[in-house]
């Protein structure tokens, strides 16, 4: 005997909405956890530098990415005009800057030990010698570009507050546009310093 | 035919973690409501954003004048001896260098340039294709800088 579609699933079987929420809600939670656990191999690292520093600086530029691309992918509906992301935006993107901010500072730390000299194990002066395009391509583009994301930040948060909700009005199109740009630039800058950042730890260490 | 599937949040039917991630996204509630006085002309909005481009293309033309001479490299070098790590006795440790005085130089570059822009153009609507142009081009120009492969007179080997 055929059954129809209504008449096989029980009346407790939890609706659509429910379902994608939990799963929405349970991958990304898993997901976060597995991406910022990336840096904490680091603790298992034969150098004592790449040790500490390496796991400082390494889940500090991962936190920061993951914060900074979840801000940017938010900037695509907001451009759009998608009103009711508004607040959030405005505090993302402020945790985003400051969070890109201590991944800055902890990566200055992490630099001083980079510099060391070649007889104490220093990973610059090694990468000059060896794969001299490793430092002056990828780490002379990983120093510079992450600081952008700095600038950027504080630019978009002071925006996205001092605007309200106005920014959506029409006369301030632009300067929606602008903001949003702002922020996937911000997002790129974030991705481009990370895969840069593990290309180098991955041909020498702290 | 298609059924409408979106309805309202019901909070008590919220989980806790959906309840922690929206007061999470709130959080600073001052900061989440915006300003109860918005800005009317994209002057400030524009000197905002430009102000950063500066700041960062400033950086990288101080990065090229550094990297081209011993001299200039020790004044860079002094200018961000404030920051710590800076110098450092230490071999075994070592030290930022003059890295720290091109990250003053972004500073500097960035938060002179913003309250001169605003101050120009805190009343004044600025056209969108003047703020794009200027945007991008600051943007691209610092990128393409920290590229040695494009500047012959950087250091490859």
């Amino acid at each position: 005997m055929l059954q129809t579609q209504n008449e096989s699933i029980s009346p407790e079987f939890p609706k659509q909405l429910d379902i994608a929420k939990v799963s929405v809600y349970g991958l990304s939670i898993l997901s976060a956890l597995m991406f910022l656990f990336l840096p904490f191999v680091n603790l298992l690292h034969p150098s004592p530098w790449q040790r500490w520093l390496g796991t400082i600086h390494g889940f500090g530029a991962l936190l920061a990415t993951v914060v900074a691309v979840y801000t940017g992918h938010l900037a695509f509906p907001l451009l759009r005009g998608v009103t009711k992301i508004l607040p959030q935006m405005r505090t993302l993107t402020f945790w985003s800057t400051f969070i890109a901010f201590l991944g800055i500072a902890t990566g200055n730390l992490a630099y001083m030990r980079y510099r060391a000299g070649i007889d104490l194990g220093g990973a610059r002066a090694w990468l000059k010698e060896n794969s001299p395009l490793a430092q002056y391509v990828l780490m002379e583009y990983h120093e510079f570009t992450v600081l952008f994301t700095l600038p950027l930040g504080v630019a978009c948060t002071w925006i996205l507050w001092h605007y309200g909700d106005s920014i959506l009005e029409k006369q301030n199109r632009h300067v929606l546009s602008a903001t949003c740009v702002g922020l996937m630039a911000m997002m790129f800058f974030a991705m481009g310093g990370l895969v840069t950042g593990l290309g180098i730890a991955k041909i020498h260490a702290l | 035919m298609t059924r409408q599937l979106s309805r309202q949040p019901q909070k008590e039917n919220e989980p806790v973690y959906g309840r922690i991630w929206a007061q999470f996204k709130k959080f600073p509630n001052g900061l989440a409501e915006g300003s109860q006085k918005p800005l009317t002309v994209s002057g400030p909005a524009a000197a905002a954003l430009i102000s950063a481009g500066i700041g960062c293309f400033t950086m990288m033309f101080t990065h090229h004048l550094s990297d081209t001479s011993k001299a200039r490299e020790k004044i860079v070098w002094a200018i961000g001896s404030w920051i710590p790590g800076s110098r450092n006795p230490s071999e075994l440790w070592g030290n930022i260098g003059s890295y720290t005085g091109k990250e003053t130089m972004l500073l500097v570059g960035w938060l002179v340039s913003w309250p001169i822009l605003y101050f120009l153009w805190k009343k004044k609507n600025i056209k969108a294709k003047t703020m794009f142009f200027w945007f991008f081009a600051l943007f691209i120009a610092a990128t393409a800088m920290s590229w040695h492969p494009l500047f012959p007179y950087l250091p490859l080997m």
